[in-house]
């Protein structure tokens, strides 16, 4: 039996109203669940982008790609295991400003590398 | 729809009239060359059956019984002309009703444009009468779908729905036009669409590839060729021909591919599946080398997948990329237009003689006919048999029949003992089975090629799911001749439960009206046969008939269809009995 893993399908679409239903119903027919989904402007003017993950096999990567490749409206769909993609996550974390001075924040600025991106008299905002 | 919106501009600049959106669609129906639509009115789609009256000299309209029945004579109508089917429907259960169609469509890779009405785009997502999200519904079941909301995008994307729907791998297109769309004003000008920057209809033919595959094929010793519907909708009948006779490959079809070779053929070995002949399927494991064209190994041809032609090279040739190894792992895979790879191998195949080969297909087919072929077509048995029924067709039309049948086990003898002599004359449902094809593909069949005869073989089962269309017939005066194969069971669920669940009959015996009387109510002749010696004349009288004509013919009741690849068995493990 051929072992699941996690994929990532990047499909190149046109910027049309029901292209993500149209994608999504390939998954669903199949019945595989969309572990994340991102959609986006592509760095291409007028192409968007559609980030699916999924746990599937190999031969099922190969047979989904081109199916989604076959929709008219997309203009090319790929796919990656999990070692060829360079995965980087960011978060942004609201915090009332009475805790600016908090150690525990502090800390984490100083070693998680985090920063402080805004500040108001209520709220500031950190990446990390 | 960015690219939309540049060619609209692009086509501004030409020479332009002020329609209104319902009159453009009449207007681009005819600019691409369709001047009949099948469909039912309703609220949503009125303005544009109200221009449907006005260019009623130019374009015709065949008024259904039911929405579904539109889909299914579209189907017909594209079955045996190659054209694109037209369908009309109105929004919200007009449009529902053609779902079914459309699935069917898209499965047995049909050309339809339907079109529906939809609520005015200011009452979209506000659950107006008869509002229903047709294009959520559809996506699945649709080559391609659209909404049009403005009356300025009519012209643009019919060109599109038209060169998606016929182009590549032919399939359902639905558009949905609202109400205030069909009123809106535009200035008008047709350009005919022949690309679509994010679609590319037919892949590159790759020589190299198809150098690969005549290697194979020139080394072959037991060669065995499947064909399927590709080969018609390719218009690649005499190439295939050509091809077959060359390399001396015994060929077999699919269910859709019947006709593309005529039956009597020297290399023709009868049909590759489920019910298919005896010999095709067994030496299916016994082949060297598989060449597949224009088909897509559905289940019911391949049984087992992990016992299917294993010990083969498998060559595929097809239009559609995701069919290569979606199914059977190919070897060789020949993309490309199914003609042009043709001519291209031609040049590089050597002439070949496999009469040893074909030996073996003869001495299996020889069982077939002593154990099943011989008591089908002349029974010993009082009760009539469904295969007798088509001998008798046989015998009348010469072959020269579009025979269109139903799903069930007529459906099957249909397809294994018709005669056919020409390309596009059989027409049922393959892919998605659905029952209450018949009658109304038939009608769609003959408005389509009404210069030939056009023979409906149902089952009471699926008759009865879509007679209703008997007054498409008593209205439009399509004289399609009907043939229902009565056996008061829905004969294959029951076969089944014979086989696999110890005869219990759940809810497949089935009492039916009188169908004679049926029809007679739609001024339609009919006649019923009961006796083996009244059949020959009740098939004269029909084929003979010039107008539509109605024949029931009462079938023994437990009659089985065999050969049968059970489910999940390999091909070589095909039953006789």
């Amino acid at each position: 039996m051929e072992e699941n893993q996690n994929f990532t399908f990047s499909v190149y679409t046109e910027n049309n109203v029901g292209i993500l239903n149209r994608l999504s119903a390939i998954f669903l027919k199949r019945h595989i669940n969309i572990e994340s989904l991102t959609v986006s402007k592509s760095e291409i003017e007028h192409v968007h982008r559609f980030t699916f993950v999924v746990n599937i096999t190999k031969t099922q990567a190969y047979k989904l790609v081109g199916q989604l490749e076959k929709q008219i409206e997309v203009i090319g769909a790929f796919y990656h295991t999990e070692d060829e993609i360079i995965y980087h996550e960011t978060a942004l974390f609201k915090i009332s400003t009475e805790y600016l001075y908090d150690e525990s924040i502090q800390d984490k600025l100083k070693f998680r590398r985090a920063h402080i991106i805004a500040i108001t008299e209520r709220y500031f905002v950190i990446e990390a | 729809m960015e690219t939309l919106k540049k060619d609209v501009k692009e086509n501004n600049s030409s020479k332009t009239v002020k329609l209104t959106g319902a009159e453009a669609v009449i207007k681009c129906l005819l600019e691409e060359g369709s001047t009949l639509a099948f469909g039912y009115p309703g609220g949503a789609i009125m303005p544009i059956y109200d221009e449907l009256y006005k260019y009623q000299n130019q374009f015709h309209h065949v008024l259904t019984r039911h929405e579904q029945g539109a889909t299914h004579a579209a189907q017909g109508f594209a079955r045996v002309t190659g054209e694109v089917g037209v369908v009309f429907a109105t929004s919200g259960p007009g449009a529902t009703n053609l779902v079914t169609g459309i699935a069917d469509a898209q499965i047995d890779s049909t050309p339809l444009v339907c079109i529906t009405g939809q609520v005015a785009s200011h009452l979209l997502g506000s659950d107006a009468f008869q509002e229903t999200d047709i294009i959520g519904i559809s996506t699945p079941v649709t080559k391609w779908n659209y909404q049009i909301t403005k009356a300025i995008e009519i012209p643009e994307v019919l060109a599109k729905a038209f060169y998606i729907a016929k182009s590549g791998r032919p399939g359902p297109v639905l558009i949905d036009i609202t109400k205030d769309a069909q009123f809106g004003e535009l200035d008008y000008s047709y350009k005919k669409c022949e690309k679509v920057r994010s679609y590319r209809a037919i892949p590159k033919l790759n020589t190299e590839k198809v150098k690969e595959a005549a290697v194979i094929i020139n080394s072959a010793k037991k060669p065995f060729i499947v064909w399927g519907q590709g080969v018609i909708i390719g218009g690649a009948e005499q190439e295939f021909k050509d091809f077959i006779e060359k390399t001396d490959i015994p060929s077999a079809s699919t269910i859709l591919g019947l006709s593309a070779l005529e039956t009597n053929h020297p290399l023709n070995v009868g049909m590759v599946g489920m019910h298919g002949n005896y010999a095709p399927n067994v030496l299916t494991n016994q082949c060297d080398v598989l060449i597949a064209i224009g088909m897509r190994f559905d289940d019911r041809v391949t049984g087992n997948l992990a016992t299917y032609a294993k010990q083969a090279k498998v060559i595929h040739f097809d239009i559609d990329p995701a069919e290569i190894d979606k199914n059977v792992k190919t070897d060789v895979a020949v993309l490309g237009d199914v003609k042009q790879s043709l001519v291209e191998i031609m040049q590089f195949v050597s002439k070949a003689n496999h009469k040893e080969w074909m030996k073996e297909f003869q001495k299996l087919y020889d069982i077939e006919v002593s154990s099943v072929i011989n008591e089908q077509l002349n029974p010993t048995k009082e009760g009539l048999t469904m295969g007798e029924v088509l001998g008798g067709i046989n015998k009348e039309t010469k072959g020269d029949a579009v025979i269109v049948s139903d799903v069930g086990q007529h459906q099957m003898f249909a397809c294994r003992y018709a005669d056919f002599i020409k390309t596009r004359s059989s027409v049922t449902s393959g892919g998605l089975g659905t029952m209450g094809f018949a009658l109304p593909a038939a009608i769609g069949a003959k408005i389509g090629d009404p210069n030939r005869e056009v023979i409906a073989i149902i089952g009471d089962g699926g008759y009865q799911m879509t007679c209703n269309e008997l007054g498409t017939i008593l209205q439009s005066k399509a004289a399609v001749k009907i043939v229902v194969l009565n056996n008061g069971y829905l004969g294959m669920v029951r076969q089944w439960q014979e086989l696999f669940f110890d005869r219990r009959y759940a809810s497949t015996e089935m009492v039916s009206p009188d169908f004679v009387k049926l029809a007679e109510a739609y001024d339609i002749e009919a006649q019923r046969v009961t006796n083996r010696e009244d059949l020959a004349s009740a098939i004269k009288t029909m084929v003979q008939s010039k107008e539509s004509y109605f024949l029931e013919v009462v079938i023994e009741k437990e009659d089985n269809i065999f050969p049968m690849i059970p489910t999940g068995a390999s091909v070589s493990d095909i039953r006789l009995s």
